[in-house]
């Protein structure tokens, strides 16, 4: 891994809290790690970190990476197979794709002409083409597909791993989630719920801010780094001289180690987020000087370089415009535009860097999108068959795992469930899911519930 | 594997470690791959896996185990698919799972004793009951304990410490002792004047009178009542996929504060949130109102209001309303029982569908179909609310006859222009045709509005979110939105309107020019998103402007697009006459309105067969001639004026009807008997669940409920009958919990089998006795906790009482802790003189109902409001920042107790928020010296120490301080004020 050249390492810092707070050691980290307890892997982990691409609004299987010729051949028809009980809203007669198919790559995946980019990297993906979940409106799903909960408000798949796993990095969260909505379930998406507030997904910027404008809440905004020092240095002298008359106590000294931290943390955020120390070939790699990619490129670039620096969890959502109720042709090229050229790129970075052997890419939305139509340029919420891509540490390349029926309504073979995707990712990420638990009003909580069974056949 | 087996024994002190293993690791297992063909439901092979009896019985191949040879076992066979039959014949367990197995078959393959589990099993858990501690009553006329202090807590604790071999703390000093209590009881610091006062009185009961003063000051209820609202996840939005705001909730809120202040009795308060409106002891109106208020604590719960299921919809909020119940007032956690029997308390599925029942026969919606409607009720009283009722249902069936009247008559006009659709369809073909070649934007010299300059309105004006000088106006969520234009200096003559907006849907506002309407369907056009890249221009309206003075307003009943500007274009008046629809149907003999409208709808139908587009146009239930208001200016003007009189006079009385204030509550809907919902699902049904409740605690013989009747009434009588064994108990850990840190039973919330056992239960049961014995006065609590040595302690520290007791389960110190986030920011406030303690209302700026988040929008701003932190807007979803960072509850969950977590992005909180930057700023007015002279610099810093932390500075820090503003390289004491609200001694309560 390449270190960013003037970013402190863990073991600087370690050495100089060491310094300046050597008589902090012993006790009051024991407690303070005792708030802040992991528990161990249950075994040796394939993924060290992830990174979730996630594509609110429900994108178009139909139209992306799940090929259906028959959907074509019968366009304008009665849709054959049932309609679900209940569905969100009404639609009518199969809609064929407008776009083309091609086969690409060693593996020859089907890519229809949304994803030029996309599908040159096909041999590194492992497709999951028979996705399904329990909820057809946004705000459900997307509980669901965050936190395994479309009922209750419960930790963040990220949380759990920040509580399974804890951070790679002193000066960094361990869970960050860049740019993301504000609504269907807002912060629920990334709340720690239960969990210790530690685990909580820190927001870095949001659905309504450029890309370029993003920062961790209360990052800046402080006097002047010379002041701030001093006015530390007085805090510091005040809370010894507290401790001397009042008594040491755990909290206090943690509290005392806390305000360094925050100290640093202010250094180190800014110049990961710095894309100006990128080269050239970079910036325009992730499509950077192209108005239509340069957002999702910049956050999924800030995105790499926060794993560099050991994130565990970093999610980059593309704000809510998969909805494609109507105007399917146009819009839905449009976004595919915006993601394709920088997601891509991603993976590529990841892998010429060495850390896509460790790294897990993850894309996907709340739900698909039904193959029968909604007015004549549109389709509705489909959560009964869809799919989401893996790529990196673990799984197998170049694979296409599940598939939908003939039309793309519902998964049929190889089914994954949001359950049985977090059991599969807790498996790469070292953790048994039935036992990655949380005790909470009386009951072990854990991210699959009482389900969840870990997809074998994608395992490297 | 084994931590988290010592994690769990840890936890459940008093449980088996074997029934914790085979809990946590067996049962999952069976249930998991074995029940669903050989449980409750099938017996496949005549076997069944969810009960021990079972489970020795085997199946019709005889049984299980192997009793000399456990490893020869028929089910280890089985599970190792090595013979014919392989189990579970869809696929080998997993090896772990299998080991799991064969480990617990050699060791004797034990079932916990008392719990079978299976969802058919509440013959055992009502026969064959837990001990539970819990559920014994207690006494209620305790004996007090033997020792002779002059508090029996203190002797009660006394005896602990014996035990154990450690002693009381000495009590704490004064000031310390004051702080601590003011912060206790009102949340906020002692001024230097209170403490000052307080360290002059040497009366033997100052003490006891301080607590009195504290108790009766209105600061109190703000304080414990933010305790009550975290336990009722009080939010003043609903939070989960539809974040719409909950803008009556402030009421029950302010409810609670007066019940805190005034001293509501417990068993009321708890009795009145549960059935406030079926409360039968006559009371004023006013009183019945304060009841009805009360239920809104049924209602704030988050619901997932966009849930395409409505019944799976119901049957959520109704967990929900049992989750919060269950743990707020009996420390019972029901919820586990929806899917099945509860694991480890004696709540079978059966006794939660019969509570559900209760909750399924009360009316907590109005509707459940997407997006659903919460109940909301006029505030009135019983009999008047009869008579609202009534009214209202005659007034509106009134308005309706009369609309009635109105569309009969439209109807009779538009039969005439049905018979003229062909004239009408040609000239709308023809006027079309010219519009669409006329201009796509609107020439160089046309005058630019930016839609971002406008003079009054509600709008969000938003210029830097899509970059520099690119001004849009989005939606607050107030509705309507409205946006007004005043210039004097604006073209006359015909003038065209242009709007350039973007729009992922169409959105039409209706556009005024000195109060003359123009059109209702302004930028109405789909341009494919939000976003300025699909901006464009379109034609708005055409009109003719007398003077030079030019209002133009926009307004929509919904949301808008995002318009960028408006651009108004000079016409030649013959040109203008040409292009104006209403001029182009006179000429043709048309009615402007009609033809406007079929040229709208061709529109739409543009590229469809020419049959279509004329079945559309004749259509008289989808097509431009559709019978609605629209087209009331067909009607002849006398006979539409007086149908409008008549409409507008009844429309009228509906207003004064409207204008009742409402609340958030409940209402008595239809009593029905729910059935089991096996596995919790709604679509697999078993037996019928009477009403009724929970069978484990009988307090004497339960009569059925009225017929007519959910059952409400009397949950909440049964809850708070004197002897019941949870209620007092439950509450007073709590009243306990909210002065030492720890409950008596640490898990507040959770009185189970599964929560902790109290280490004090003869104290418990004494405080618990001791309620009831005050009638459930809660300030009678407080002074009885109060008034004790352990309570007046200090935190002496001593290594040797450490290690015989840890975790201060006698409370041989006193506690330090935390100050919690309201506690900390109107503390900020209070000492740097800025706080607003005006009492009770809202803050909350958004209309009732709407959205509070959108996906990137956000514009809540009332936490910069002064006002003490219990009125600032709870918004689910979008909490303020600064409480969430400091351990604010989650509001959308029941949280008896908050945690105090020590993260780095509360030390940036301090380092760089404006919060407290804002507070230093005001603080450091109140002190900052003419000269930094030493001696005015010395009562200066004496003075911001007085102020902040309630002392004056030792020298050494005076002599700290000192060299600090000497070096300081900018405003010293705006420096100074923040670091002592970011010192240890300023957050942290000794």
């Amino acid at each position: 891994m390449q270190q960013m050249s003037h970013l402190p390492n863990r073991r600087d810092w370690l050495a100089s809290s060491a310094c300046g707070f050597g008589w902090l050691a012993g006790k009051s980290l024991l407690a303070s790690a005792n708030s802040l307890s992991h528990p161990l892997p249950h075994f040796a982990a394939k993924a060290k970190r992830i990174v979730f691409l996630f594509m609110h609004g429900g994108p178009s299987h139909m139209d992306t990476f799940d090929y259906k010729p028959l959907l074509t051949r019968d366009d304008g028809k009665p849709c054959p197979i049932p309609k679900p009980r209940v569905v969100s809203s009404e639609t009518g007669n199969l809609l064929g794709s407008p776009f083309s198919f091609s086969q690409k790559g060693k593996c020859g995946a089907w890519v229809s002409e949304l994803f030029p980019h996309i599908g040159r990297s096909v041999d590194d993906l492992c497709f999951l083409h028979g996705m399904h979940g329990s909820n057809s409106r946004h705000g459900g799903a997307l509980l669901e597909l965050h936190t395994g909960s479309d009922t209750f408000i419960r930790p963040s798949i990220g949380s759990w791993l920040s509580y399974g796993l804890g951070s790679e990095c002193s000066d960094l969260p361990a869970f960050i989630t860049l740019a993301p909505t504000l609504t269907h379930g807002g912060v629920n998406n990334q709340s720690s719920a239960f969990l210790p507030a530690v685990h909580q997904g820190v927001p870095i910027g949001s659905a309504a801010i450029p890309a370029e404008k993003a920062r961790i809440p209360y990052i800046e905004g402080g006097p002047g780094r010379k002041t701030q020092r001093a006015e530390m240095d007085l805090i510091h002298r005040l809370n010894t001289l507290h401790m001397e008359s009042s008594g040491t106590d755990s909290k206090l000294l943690a509290q005392i180690a806390s305000m360094e931290m925050a100290f640093r943390m202010q250094a180190t955020a800014p110049i990961v987020q710095n894309l100006a120390e990128e080269t050239k070939a970079t910036h325009d790699a992730y499509g950077l000087n192209d108005p239509t990619t340069q957002n999702y490129g910049k956050l999924c670039l800030m995105a790499r370089r926060f794993l560099e620096q050991g994130v565990r969890f970093v999610q980059v959502t593309h704000s809510y415009k998969w909805d494609q109720h109507g105007g399917l042709r146009a819009d839905l090229r449009k976004n595919c535009r915006e993601v394709d050229q920088p997601v891509a790129a991603l993976i590529a970075d990841l892998k010429a860097r060495g850390l896509l052997e460790d790294t897990l890419v993850w894309w996907g939305g709340e739900f698909g999108r039904t193959p029968v139509s909604q007015g004549n340029d549109g389709r509705d919420h489909n959560p009964h068959g869809f799919t989401h891509f893996l790529a990196g540490a673990g799984v197998k390349p170049g694979f296409r795992y599940g598939a939908t029926d003939d039309y793309g309504y519902y998964a049929v073979n190889g089914k994954v469930h949001f359950h049985d995707l977090h059991a599969t990712i807790l498996h790469l990420m070292g953790f048994d899911h039935t036992r990655l638990t949380y005790r909470h009003a009386g009951r072990d909580f854990r991210l699959t519930d009482v389900v969840g069974e870990v997809a074998h056949s994608i395992l490297a | 594997m084994c931590s988290a087996i010592a994690l769990l024994c840890v936890l459940m002190p008093g449980a088996d470690p074997r029934d914790v293993k085979f809990e946590s690791r067996i049962r999952p297992i069976l249930i998991a791959h074995c029940h669903s063909c050989h449980g409750l439901e099938k017996q496949k092979g005549g076997l069944r896996l969810d009960s021990a009896q079972a489970f020795a019985k085997g199946g019709e191949r005889g049984p299980l185990i192997h009793q000399d040879h456990p490893e020869k076992s028929p089910i280890l066979i089985a599970l190792s698919h090595t013979a014919d039959l392989k189990m579970p014949p869809k696929g080998k367990l997993p090896p772990k799972d299998i080991q799991a197995l064969e480990a617990w078959i050699r060791s004797g393959a034990e079932w916990p004793k008392g719990l079978s589990g299976s969802p058919d099993s509440k013959v055992a858990a009502k026969t064959n009951p837990s001990p539970w501690w819990a559920k014994k009553p207690f006494d209620p006329l305790p004996k007090n304990p033997k020792a002779t202090r002059s508090n029996p807590i203190d002797s009660f604790l006394s005896e602990k410490r014996a035990q154990i071999g450690v002693t009381e703390a000495p009590t704490a000093d004064r000031r310390t002792l004051l702080r601590r209590m003011t912060f206790d009881l009102t949340g906020l610091p002692p001024s230097p004047k209170e403490l000052a006062a307080f360290l002059a009185n040497r009366a033997p009961d100052a003490v006891a009178k301080q607590i009195d003063k504290l108790l009766d000051s209105p600061e109190y209820g703000e304080k414990w009542a933010r305790k009550w609202l975290d336990i009722s996840r009080y939010a003043d939005s609903n939070g989960m996929d539809e974040n719409l705001s909950h803008a009556l909730a402030w009421k029950y809120r302010d409810w609670v504060i007066k019940a805190f202040q005034r001293d509501l009795p417990y068993d009321q308060f708890v009795a009145m949130q549960l059935a406030g409106d079926l409360l039968t002891t006559k009371v004023s109106d006013e009183a019945a109102k304060d009841r009805l208020v009360a239920t809104g604590f049924l209602s704030i719960g988050p619901k997932m209001l966009a849930e395409d299921d409505p019944v799976k919809m119901r049957m959520d909020i109704i967990d929900e309303q049992l989750d919060t119940l269950g743990q707020a007032f009996l420390g019972l956690t029901l919820g586990c029982a929806r899917c099945h029997d509860h694991k480890f308390d004696p709540i079978s599925t059966r006794d939660y569908y019969g509570l559900a029942g209760i909750f399924h026969g009360t009316d907590t919606m109005e509707t459940y179909s997407v997006v659903a409607r919460w109940m909301e009720r006029p505030l009135l009283g019983p009999e008047e609310e009869k008579g609202f009722l009534a009214k209202k249902k005659y007034l509106e069936a009134d308005l309706k006859a009369k609309q009635d009247i109105k569309s009969g008559l439209r109807k009779k006009e538009i039969e005439i222009y049905l018979k003229r659709a062909g004239a009408y369809a040609l000239a709308a073909k023809q006027w079309n045709d010219t519009e669409a070649t006329s201009p796509k934007e609107p020439p160089k010299q046309a005058l630019i509005l930016e839609a971002e300059d406008y003079s009054k309105g509600n709008l969000i004006k938003d210029i830097d979110t899509y970059g520099k000088g690119i001004g849009v106006l989005v939606n607050r969520g107030e509705l309507p939105n409205r946006a007004e234009y005043a210039s004097v200096s604006l073209p006359v003559g015909w003038v065209r309107i242009w709007t350039r907006h973007a729009a992922l849907a169409s959105r039409p506002v209706k556009l005024f020019v000195n109060d003359k309407p123009l059109t209702d369907s302004a930028a109405n056009q789909v341009t494919g998103s939000w976003t300025p890249e699909s901006q464009r221009w379109h034609i708005a309206a055409t009109t003719k402007v007398d003077s030079g003075k030019w209002i133009l307003r926009l307004e929509s009943p919904g949301p808008v697009p995002h318009i960028d500007k408006f651009a108004l274009e000079v016409l030649p008046s013959e040109v203008a006459l040409a292009q104006t629809l209403g001029a182009f149907a006179n000429s043709q003999g048309l009615h402007p309105l009609v033809l406007e409208r079929f040229s709208n709808a061709l529109k739409t139908l543009q590229g469809k067969p020419w049959v279509e587009q004329w079945n559309h146009l004749v259509d008289l239930q989808k097509g431009p001639l559709k019978d609605e208001p629209a087209l009331d200016p067909l009607i002849l003007p006398a006979a539409l004026a007086e149908a409008n009189r008549a409409i507008s006079k009844i429309e009228e009385s509906l207003k004064e009807i409207k204008a009742v204030p409402q609340v958030m509550a409940v209402r008595e809907g239809k009593a029905t008997d729910l059935k089991v919902h096996i596995r919790g699902s709604h679509l697999s049904l078993g037996e019928s669940a009477p009403r009724g409740f929970p069978t484990a605690i009988r307090l004497g013989t339960m009569s059925p409920f009225p017929k007519d009747q959910s059952g409400r009434l009397q949950l909440a009588q049964w809850i708070t009958q004197p002897n019941h064994p949870l209620t007092a108990r439950v509450m007073v850990n709590r009243i306990w919990q909210g002065h030492f840190g720890k409950g008596i039973v640490r898990s507040v919330d959770n009185f189970g089998n599964l929560g902790e056992l109290p280490f004090h239960p003869e104290l418990l049961d004494w405080l618990a006795a001791k309620f009831v014995e005050s009638n459930w006065s809660i300030k009678a609590m407080h002074r009885l906790i109060m008034n004790t040595a352990a309570y007046q302690s200090s935190m002496r520290m001593d290594e040797a009482m450490f290690q015989a007791d840890p975790d201060n389960r006698t409370l041989w110190r006193f506690e330090r802790r935390r100050l919690e986030a309201e506690e900390f920011r109107d503390a900020m406030l209070f000492v740097s003189d800025t706080l607003d303690k005006k009492a009770g209302g809202t803050l909350l700026t958004i209309g009732d109902r709407q959205y509070v988040t959108s996906t990137a929008n956000f514009a809540y701003d009332s936490h910069l409001a002064p006002r003490r932190s219990i009125y600032l807007p709870v918004v689910r979803s979008a909490l303020f920042e600064f409480f969430q960072v400091f351990d604010f509850a989650d509001p959308s969950a029941l949280k008896g107790e908050r945690t105090a977590t020590i993260v780095p992005t509360q030390a940036l909180f301090l380092l760089n928020g404006k919060l407290i930057d804002d507070a230093a700023i005001a603080l450091a007015k109140r002190v900052r010296p003419k000269t930094n002279q030493p001696d005015q610099a010395t009562l200066a810093i004496q003075e911001i120490f007085d102020l902040s932390l309630g002392r004056m500075p030792q020298n050494r820090e005076i002599t700290e301080i000192l060299g600090f503003l000497k070096g300081h390289p900018g405003d010293a004491w705006h420096s100074l004020a923040r670091a002592l609200l970011s010192s240890n001694e300023f957050l942290y309560l000794d």
